[in-house]
């Protein structure tokens, strides 16, 4: 260890005593050889410069960091703008407590009454084509063929309009024990189902007829499954 | 090889054939001036390493840009100034300890350091070194380690000399406070 304890600084003694009392000394060591590796080192990332420069004449003298400059203390300052935005944007877009409760059962009433309003008859479009097709003169066609045609045509018809009122029908619900097996029961959208009162939720859920579905329930067990994942995995009472 | 002088050193640079061997002169002369002075920004070893090869290589591609009209020596310490100043922001981001540990942290890295010779009080010096900011701590290093005169620091920083005498006076005082708490 080398020592230097001769401090040339006046000043020194006067403003820190303390300081000025300990020796300077060489406390940091290197392992043998160090500085020559050092030197070993420093040729070998030279030699490599030159070669990138002798491969890359055109881009690597491009300066590669410091390109991208932010102001003072940004990073310092980051997470607190985050948070503060986040809180903005919290602020902004709140709504009283029981907004979307209420909401729900407006937007269900109002679309089940729109749909008893605008409903029409289960063939209607069907009687709607044969009507327009008998409706059509063709004058190149036999008289004969023309009432052929029509009544294949009607019989078609008819028949696809019997099937069509046969699958209508509702089928004896399978008994299930889980809501997954609810849900496949059911044709309707979870989109068309967002909004439920959680009133009538929770009657569905504690109701004797739990198995017994509706296509209110069906509605109300849609939404359930969509909100939660586990939800499948939930069974009903059986009364 | 011998060492050469400055104006030696200017003369064989001037010359482009013989620039490469001034520059081998240049990292022979100077690799342990910057390395212990690498070395006492960040204590480490191993970091001090990397930073040295870091600075002789930089000082390297930067030749064409060296101005004849500071010395090697100034331009050496500035380039390693840089880089240990950004070495050590980056370690302050990383490292993440608690601000109140940092001191005990870094006292019983030096106790178990096999590289480091220094007692117990130097160890309480090298603490106090390292809580200083880091131009600071590098003013302070150039000045009472390396004994350079205000006008090579300001040369090496870019600070002028009252400024800089300020921020050696205010270093100092606050060493001595640190070293004289219970």
């Amino acid at each position: 260890m080398n020592e230097h304890s001769i401090h040339n600084d006046d000043e020194l003694k006067d403003i820190a005593p303390t300081l000025f009392s300990i020796s300077k000394v060489d406390e940091f060591c290197v392992p043998e050889g160090f500085f020559s590796g050092l030197n070993d080192d420093v040729v070998s990332g030279v030699s490599d410069v030159q070669e990138l420069e002798t491969l890359t004449p055109n881009f690597s003298p491009l300066p590669k960091n410091d390109l991208l400059l932010t102001p003072d203390g940004f990073f310092e300052d980051f997470e607190n703008k985050l948070k503060a935005n986040t809180e903005t944007l919290d602020a902004e877009f709140a709504v009283p407590e029981d907004y979307f409760e209420k909401q729900s059962k407006t937007l269900l009433e109002e679309k089940i009454q729109c749909e008893a309003e605008m409903g029409l008859p289960e063939t209607f479009f069907e009687e709607q084509h044969t009507a327009i097709v008998a409706s059509v003169e063709k004058p190149d066609t036999v008289d004969g063929f023309k009432r052929y045609r029509s009544f294949i045509l009607s019989t078609t018809v008819a028949a696809a309009a019997v099937i069509a009122f046969v699958f209508a029908l509702p089928s004896e619900k399978e008994k299930c024990l889980t809501f997954a097996c609810l849900l496949e029961q059911t044709d309707l959208t979870p989109e068309d189902l967002l909004f439920v009162d959680d009133n009538d939720l929770n009657e569905f859920v504690d109701s004797e007829e739990t198995i017994e579905v509706s296509d209110y329930n069906i509605e109300m067990i849609d939404y359930l499954i969509d909100s939660d994942s586990d939800f499948d995995e939930l069974y009903l009472e059986i009364q | 090889m011998g060492e050469l002088s400055e104006s030696e050193l200017l003369i064989m640079f001037q010359d482009k054939s013989s620039r490469q061997k001034a520059f081998g002169h240049i990292v022979q002369q100077f690799q342990q001036p910057i390395y212990f002075y690498i070395r006492r920004m960040v204590l480490d070893h191993d970091d001090a390493n990397d930073i040295a090869q870091n600075t002789f290589i930089k000082a390297w591609k930067g030749l064409d840009n060296f101005r004849s009209e500071s010395k090697f020596s100034t331009w050496l310490y500035r380039i390693a100034t840089n880089e240990s100043i950004t070495f050590l922001h980056k370690q302050k981001k990383i490292k993440g300890i608690p601000f109140e540990d940092v001191e005990h942290a870094l006292s019983s890295s030096l106790e178990a350091d096999v590289h480091y010779n220094g007692d117990e009080i130097q160890r309480k010096l090298q603490t106090a070194i390292a809580n200083l900011p880091n131009k600071q701590k590098a003013v302070f290093i150039m000045k009472y380690y390396e004994e350079k005169k205000y006008k090579e620091i300001s040369d090496i920083t870019g600070t002028s000399v009252g400024a800089l005498k300020a921020s050696y006076h205010h270093a100092v005082k606050k060493i001595e406070d640190f070293l004289t708490l219970d």
